[in-house]
């Protein structure tokens, strides 16, 4: 099997497009489109499979991978699909492209997609949303939202363990810094520890700025066999790993247990660092799957990299600064850089890509050679983690 | 065996209703019964919902009477809902591990004020819809009439949307043909029975004025054609509009507009309504307020308007308010009071004179010394305006002092009787000019309403109403 790398990518910042500008989303994507093919230095007939996310509830198109496939101008001797499930709709199709590589069906590929959903409104957005939330026929007349779910293992964890709301809020003061030095990020002011405390409650225990926004954007990697990407001369980074896992939980399981670890995290991490025979020390940057202030502790806890409780401690404490040891979500993350959900996971490899290439510009992690990239499908039953690492030209 | 889990019964239909899925008539008769089930696998689990396949390989299960009580794992109060879930928000939803069972998913209620937290011992209870049960969880100690279950919050104005239902709730005066009395009563009806419109809105709140009382009791000749659903005014949330000033989600309020006289007004669930006739709500206002301040404080607004167009200032002499501890004129004594002009107020009830005063009179006189005209202190009363909302013989002290009054007087009113003119007193001085104020016009054309008076003075210095 060849080796996979990503020798390019390009995005639009993340914003309410489609509710400030109507701005179409074949247009987002192909602002993606072009910078990721302009970085890769590869044109578009070189391209032999495209990987789309399946897009958004903004968007009006159906059969979007066939139609934005002929609009952009691109042919492909590879497959061209559309998948997605969940907020890991984003791993999946780079997942897909990856695919193409690894059996041989094309040297280049592209995961791309676009987003949309500012279009609609909250309430619409939700009343679709909601059905995601659990069994429609047995949990969802319960009135639980999206982040219910993990609104209720924000108030298990403040109540079990010794971690406290102001852990949690420094976890967003602390990505809202980073995503000041991002181009692409939604939220850029800055943020204090005070107006994380005081926002507007949203879903106890959860306010306003613990929880990712609503937005719009359009990414695109560009993927290509690992000959192709050292003859380029060109920076690329390599899928050094890759794994998969799912707990066999819907939202929640039905038995009685903690809310954490997220198992699924755990096992895909484990088998993407041993696939890419690398320690959790050897990872310099990790960009993590965090809707909600404490996905992110809880995500630290479980890959071991705090105790149970202590997750938010570590932004408290500068750990998982830009600056610190173990630099988490350095882009922003889903609550300041952005989250729109479907492209959420191309943003984060992106950032992986560009920090273990050295392209991250203010905000480059010194030194970074590895990244690891986690995602999920929905309350973490089921993770995907990727690891990156720096490419070397021959 | 216990009988059953205690019930509650809640208005309104679900406000998420469940799709079809597996097992769900079923859970359904159980839920009806009072004895909702779990399943259990011979390798001692037990789940809810059934699974087509334990985790275990096997797929026998066996019914068994659902636990009654259980243990709060974790919940949330979730603040931002969607849909019909808005008017609920916000609301607790939490999952309950169950003794020796599966952990479930459920709705949780408290008394007002009771927070429940983490490891509560809870019980299980059904909450009962009109269009079906769920099942809810509330304190094991907790009787269910202390259940807080209705809004607790201010409706917000935005944000909302709901499905359209099929059937919805009504209240609807019939009068059969050549009878005088009318029959008044909740119906269901559909969205095909509303009358045309563009905009679709899902009803919110809807006032309760002296003419609604007047129309349901058939005291006056309001309602003008039957059947009509009444009630003059209205707030919701639009729901459907082929209208592009309208969008689903907004906030819109009706006033007057021949509501509950010629056209089907607030006193449903849904109305379908002109675009025209449309106001988008206020900012700064929950729907709740809107309404509050509803068609008599418009009203009030609009005669308090009239008489700043018409030159009022404060600083004049002092403004008349008729029927002061009405709607209409207790909003306007608040309002000229704080623009800065004495008003004096006047009622029939006076016990209500300290209520007029913490409103801003500065005078309080009975509707007699006004209507006689003969007492004293009365004489000393002058007035370079008022507000009257009472008509009839009140109207005439208004217009008619014993004393001229000044040439800038100007007399608003709603909705009342022309006076009946009374040859014994002074004729209206000369100028003065009567605005007849209707709320059957709507807020985007008041402002020509009183550029064009629906009355304009007479040679005589008397008004004439067209």
């Amino acid at each position: 099997m060849t080796g996979i790398a990503i020798i390019g990518a390009g995005a639009t910042p993340i914003d309410r497009w489609q509710a400030k500008t109507g701005r179409p989303d074949l247009d987002l994507l192909d602002e993606a489109v072009a910078l990721a093919l302009s970085e890769a230095r590869v044109s578009a007939a070189q391209v032999e499979a495209l990987s789309f996310t399946s897009p958004g509830p903004g968007t009006a198109q159906r059969l979007f991978s066939a139609y934005a496939t002929a609009r952009l101008g691109f042919t492909a001797a590879g497959k061209v699909v559309e998948s997605g499930t969940g907020g890991w709709i984003g791993g999946l199709a780079f997942d897909a492209a990856a695919s193409e590589i690894a059996r041989g069906r094309a040297k280049v590929a592209l995961a791309l997609g676009v987003w949309m959903e500012t279009g609609i409104t909250t309430a619409l957005a939700m009343d679709g949303a909601i059905r995601s939330t659990g069994d429609v026929g047995y949990q969802t007349p319960s009135g639980a939202t999206p982040l219910s779910w993990y609104a209720m293992d924000a108030a298990r964890w403040l109540h079990e363990t010794d971690g406290t709301r102001a852990d949690l809020a420094a976890i967003a003061v602390k990505n809202r810094r980073h995503a000041a030095l991002n181009p692409l990020s939604q939220f850029r002011e800055s943020l204090t520890l005070a107006e994380v405390l005081t926002g507007r409650p949203v879903v106890e225990p959860a306010g306003l700025y613990d929880v990712a926004p609503r937005g719009d954007g359009a990414a695109c990697l560009v993927l290509a066999d690992l000959d192709f990407a050292r003859a380029s001369g060109r920076p690329y980074a390599v899928l050094a790993g890759s794994a998969f896992a799912h707990d066999g939980a819907f939202q929640t399981s039905g038995q009685p247990g903690p809310a954490w670890p997220y198992v699924s995290l755990r096992s895909a991490a484990d088998g993407a660092l041993a696939k890419a025979g690398v320690s959790l020390n050897d990872v310099d940057l990790f960009e993590l799957y965090a809707p909600m202030t404490v996905v992110e502790a809880i995500s630290l806890e479980t890959l071991g990299l705090a105790p149970v409780g202590g997750g938010g401690r570590l932004a408290v404490e500068g750990v998982t600064a830009l600056s610190g040891a173990r630099p988490v979500n350095v882009s922003g993350g889903l609550l300041s850089r952005g989250h729109p959900t479907g492209v959420t996971a191309l943003y984060d490899l992106m950032e992986v890509f560009l920090q273990v290439t050295g392209q991250a510009g203010a905000r480059q992690v010194m030194g970074a050679k590895c990244g690891l990239q986690a995602c999920e499908s929905g309350k973490y039953n089921g993770a995907m983690v990727n690891i990156l690492r720096q490419g070397v030209s021959a | 065996m216990t009988t059953g889990l205690q019930r509650l019964a809640l208005f309104g239909p679900r406000p998420v209703q469940p799709l079809p899925a597996p097992g769900l008539a079923v859970h359904e008769a159980t839920l009806r019964r009072g004895e909702p089930q779990v399943f259990a696998c011979a390798c001692g689990l037990r789940h809810f919902p059934q699974p087509a396949r334990c985790s275990c390989g096997l797929r026998n299960f066996a019914p068994q009477t659902m636990p009654a009580k259980g243990k709060l794992y974790a919940a949330t109060v979730i603040h931002a809902a969607p849909g019909a879930l808005a008017r609920r928000a916000p609301y607790v939803v939490g999952l309950v591990d169950l003794e020796d069972g599966p952990r479930v998913l459920l709705p949780i209620f408290a008394p007002e004020g009771h927070v429940v937290l983490p490891d509560a011992a809870l019980r299980l209870f059904i909450a009962d819809h009109t269009d079906g049960s769920i099942l809810a969880a509330c304190p094991a100690d907790a009787p269910l009439a202390a259940l807080r279950h209705e809004p607790r919050k201010h409706l917000p104005m935005t944000s909302q949307t709901v499905r359209r239902p099929d059937r919805f709730r009504a209240l609807m005066v019939r009068r059969a043909e050549g009878a005088k009395t009318y029959a008044v009563g909740f119906e269901d009806i559909g969205l095909t029975d509303l009358p045309d419109g563009d905009v679709l809105v899902r009803i919110t709140h809807s006032g309760l004025n002296y003419k609604d009382a007047l129309a349901l009791t058939g005291r006056a000749p309001i309602i003008r054609s039957f059947p009509m659903v009444p009630g003059i005014d209205l707030v919701g949330v639009v729901t459907d509009s082929r209208s592009p000033k309208f969008s689903p989600g907004d906030g819109v309020l009706v006033n007057g507009w021949g509501l509950s006289e010629t056209r089907w007004g607030g006193y449903a669930e849904f109305q379908s309504l002109p675009e025209s006739m449309l106001t988008p709500c206020p900012k700064g206002f929950t729907a709740e307020e809107t309404m509050l301040v509803g068609t008599a404080g418009y009203t009030a607004m609009l005669c308090v308007q009239s008489l700043q167009y018409h030159g009022l200032k404060p600083g004049s002499d002092a403004v008349l308010v008729t029927g002061a501890t009405g709607g209409v004129g207790s909003v306007a004594v608040a309002l000229l009071a704080r623009m800065g002009f004495p008003v004096i107020a006047v009622t029939g009830r006076e016990s209500e004179s300290g209520f007029l005063k913490s409103l801003g009179a500065t005078d309080v006189i009975s509707r007699a010394e006004l209507s006689e005209g003969g007492a004293k202190a009365l004489s000393r009363e002058r007035w370079a305006g008022a507000v009257d909302v009472v008509g009839g013989a009140t109207q005439v002290g208004v217009i008619c002092p014993p004393q001229s009054i000044p040439s800038s007087c100007v007399g608003s009113r709603c909705g009342v009787s022309i006076p009946s003119w009374s040859p014994k007193r002074a004729a209206p001085a000369p100028g003065t000019l009567w605005i007849s104020i209707s709320t059957a016009i709507s807020c985007t054309v008041w402002a020509s309403a009183m550029i064009s008076p629906t009355c304009q003075p007479s040679p005589s210095g008397c008004c004439q109403a067209n």
